[in-house]
């Protein structure tokens, strides 16, 4: 396993798209995925990501960075000074900056939270699509999520009619 | 526990419950020939992740909404119902499509010593008008919980004895029963018919004891617990006379689908003579605690699930204006226990009225606290939007059967006096009443079933909305 600094194992990620990212193991660990094969020893030296793309890694693994506790945090570490609330506070402002992000972005971001099981991350990028769901139409929520209505018009009315009480 | 996979067992190669390739759940299913071709954006996201999306949605309306979304995604909240349908919080009003109908079994036990058979030997199903759309259209009678047939014939002779949270307990009845064959019960969801599971018979041991003929029975299932259980999860409570050589009592016993087996009996801080048992009427459940409407009162029973006692309060209650026919208990969404009977105003034509006294508990946590409350609900029972007239003197011939908790519907029979028989249901948010049949009152058996909401989503995936049937 590659070391980079003095105390602080290093992990490889590596992209379908051939791009690799050297983490701290206690970072990549974030994922309980990644943690699974560390912990039964499948991650020697690169693991590979399948079906997330360079991009989409990139930022799983700027959330990671920043949300992996403070202890084995990078650089500008937490000074012991910071209130926890102000930390969770801080995150929290953080966290809604990093989901301005645009619908084909954040859907791949949910897979990928998903497949890596990244538990935070996953209740972050899905909650818009959540609210969208929850707030809309059904016509906003198929413009919204640009789905394609394959019911017959026949099958919808049915649908409305046995089910008014979802749609008032 | 016996269990019977009906599905395995079709599939083997001698089964012992054979059932039709057709009926092996009263749902029309469909093949799934859609699947890949919707889903917009969301298309490539696999299905576990938009499930687990689904799980996190605010409440019912909006899962069915996404379920109108597309085929692919009602097609995966069918089929991952009963995953999401826990996730929801209550729907805080009464739903009444959950209603599918009810079961009777008109034969009264032991069986008649006629020779021949009496023609309908099992249980009947009579479907709601909004239920005939989740069973199969072509028959309504053959429901397959009753086209079940195999080399014993488990369900003849049957009688529904309990229904909530979509489950049915049945009790199993033989011609040739004996006294040491001891009560045999069976449960089992209709609308996801897949097994019947066969309790261990219920036998009383000692002197002077006979079969258990009379009963009366609870049914606990995993959604009554907080936090909620697993989905097959139930407790079946029942309350029977004991004939001990020191006389008779009235006791409760529990079966457990945890442990197996049947607990201990425990006695009734209530006594109930033996002629009156049989008429105690189905139980609702309110925080996991069994209330029966009694002549001395509403008895609420609370088990307690590590070491299997129980614990009993009375909640004294004047009932008795009230013959154990006309008295039921009743439960609103916002988990208001109260005590239903019915009324008439005016002779000697009268205005069917229903009356709701309510049960106030202080201390939620705490029966012991239980009074009843002075102000009491008039419900005008309307059928066809006039009020529901019945012939005052003949008051008697009705009776009241059954109260889905989560439909709201309340089930009653008028017998010919009435000057208007049959059976109907009463839709408790709207007084409205529709008929069901043209008979009942004199059925020996009468239970209402609703299925839960599991099974309600379920039936997006079931085909019942394709317009090419």
């Amino acid at each position: 396993m590659a070391t980079r600094e003095a105390g602080k194992k290093m992990i490889m990620l590596k992209s379908p798209d051939g791009m690799e990212f050297e983490v701290e193991e206690a970072v990549a660990m974030e994922s309980q995925t990644i943690r699974k094969m560390i912990e039964d020893d499948c991650a020697d030296t690169a693991i590979l990501i399948p079906n997330i793309n360079s991009k989409i890694l990139s930022r799983v693994i700027e959330y990671c960075n920043k949300h992996v506790p403070t202890t084995g945090a990078t650089g500008a570490a937490a000074s012991d000074t910071v209130a926890p609330a102000a930390l969770a506070e801080d995150l929290k402002i953080w966290d809604a900056e990093f989901i301005k992000v645009n619908r084909a972005t954040r859907f791949n971001l949910i897979q990928a939270a998903s497949y890596l099981n990244i538990k935070g991350l996953l209740d972050l990028t899905s909650q818009t699509t959540i609210d969208t769901i929850s707030d809309n139409s059904l016509e906003e929520i198929r413009s919204f999520l640009s789905t394609k209505n394959d019911y017959l018009p026949e099958e919808e009315q049915t649908i409305r009619r046995e089910n008014q009480w979802a749609f008032q | 526990m016996e269990q019977r996979d009906l599905r395995r067992s079709a599939a083997a190669a001698a089964p012992s419950y054979p059932i039709k390739k057709e009926s092996h759940c009263f749902s029309k299913r469909k093949k799934d020939h859609h699947h890949q071709v919707s889903g917009g954006i969301t298309a490539s996201m696999p299905d576990d992740v938009l499930a687990d999306i689904f799980t996190r949605l605010r409440d019912m309306a909006t899962v069915v909404r996404c379920a109108a979304t597309c085929r692919r995604w009602g097609h995966l909240v069918a089929t991952r119902a009963a995953v999401i349908s826990p996730c929801m919080p209550p729907l805080g009003r009464f739903f009444p499509s959950l209603a599918v109908g009810l079961f009777h079994q008109e034969n009264d036990w032991p069986p008649t010593t006629r020779t021949r058979d009496p023609p309908s030997q099992r249980p009947c199903f009579i479907a709601t008008a909004s239920g005939t759309r989740f069973i199969r259209g072509d028959d309504q009678s053959s429901l397959a919980i009753l086209g079940l047939d195999g080399g014993d014939r488990l369900l003849d002779h049957s009688r529904p004895i309990a229904s909530r949270n979509g489950r049915l307990v049945l009790e199993l009845r033989r011609n040739q029963d004996h006294e040491s064959d001891g009560l045999r019960l069976a449960i089992c969801n209709p609308m996801m018919l897949d097994k019947i599971d066969v309790i261990p018979p219920l036998v009383l041991v000692g002197k002077n004891t006979t079969k258990i003929l009379d009963y009366g029975c609870a049914l606990l299932t995993g959604h009554d617990l907080n936090p909620p259980c697993h989905q097959d999860f139930f407790h079946i409570l029942l309350i029977y006379s004991h004939n001990h050589p020191g006389g008779q009592s009235t006791v409760l016993r529990c079966y457990s689908s945890d442990t197996g087996r049947w607990g201990p009996e425990t006695e009734s801080i209530v006594k109930i003579p033996i002629s009156k048992i049989g008429n105690i009427g189905p139980a609702v459940v309110r925080r996991g605690v069994a209330f029966w409407a009694l002549e001395q009162g509403v008895l609420g029973v609370r088990l307690d699930l590590k070491d299997h006692t129980m614990d009993m309060h009375m909640v004294p209650c004047d009932t008795s204006r009230t013959g154990p026919n006309n008295r039921l208990m009743g439960i609103s969404p916002d988990n208001r226990l109260y005590l239903m009977y019915y009324g008439y105003m005016g002779a000697p034509l009268g205005k069917l009225v229903l009356k709701l006294t309510y049960l106030e508990f202080p201390n939620e946590d705490d029966m012991q606290t239980g009074k009843i409350c002075r102000k009491c609900r008039i419900v005008l029972v309307e059928q066809m939007g006039k009020l529901m007239m019945v012939v005052t003197r003949y008051v008697r011939t009705i009776k009241l059967w059954w109260f889905g908790e989560k439909s709201g519907i309340l089930l009653f029979t008028m017998g010919e006096g009435s000057g208007q028989p049959g059976t109907y249901m009463l839709k408790l948010e709207e007084n409205a009443v529709d008929k069901l049949a043209d008979d009942g009152h004199l059925w020996k058996n009468l239970l209402g079933y609703e299925m839960d909401m599991t099974a309600y989503l379920t039936s997006f995936s079931s085909g019942i909305y394709s317009s090419n049937e």
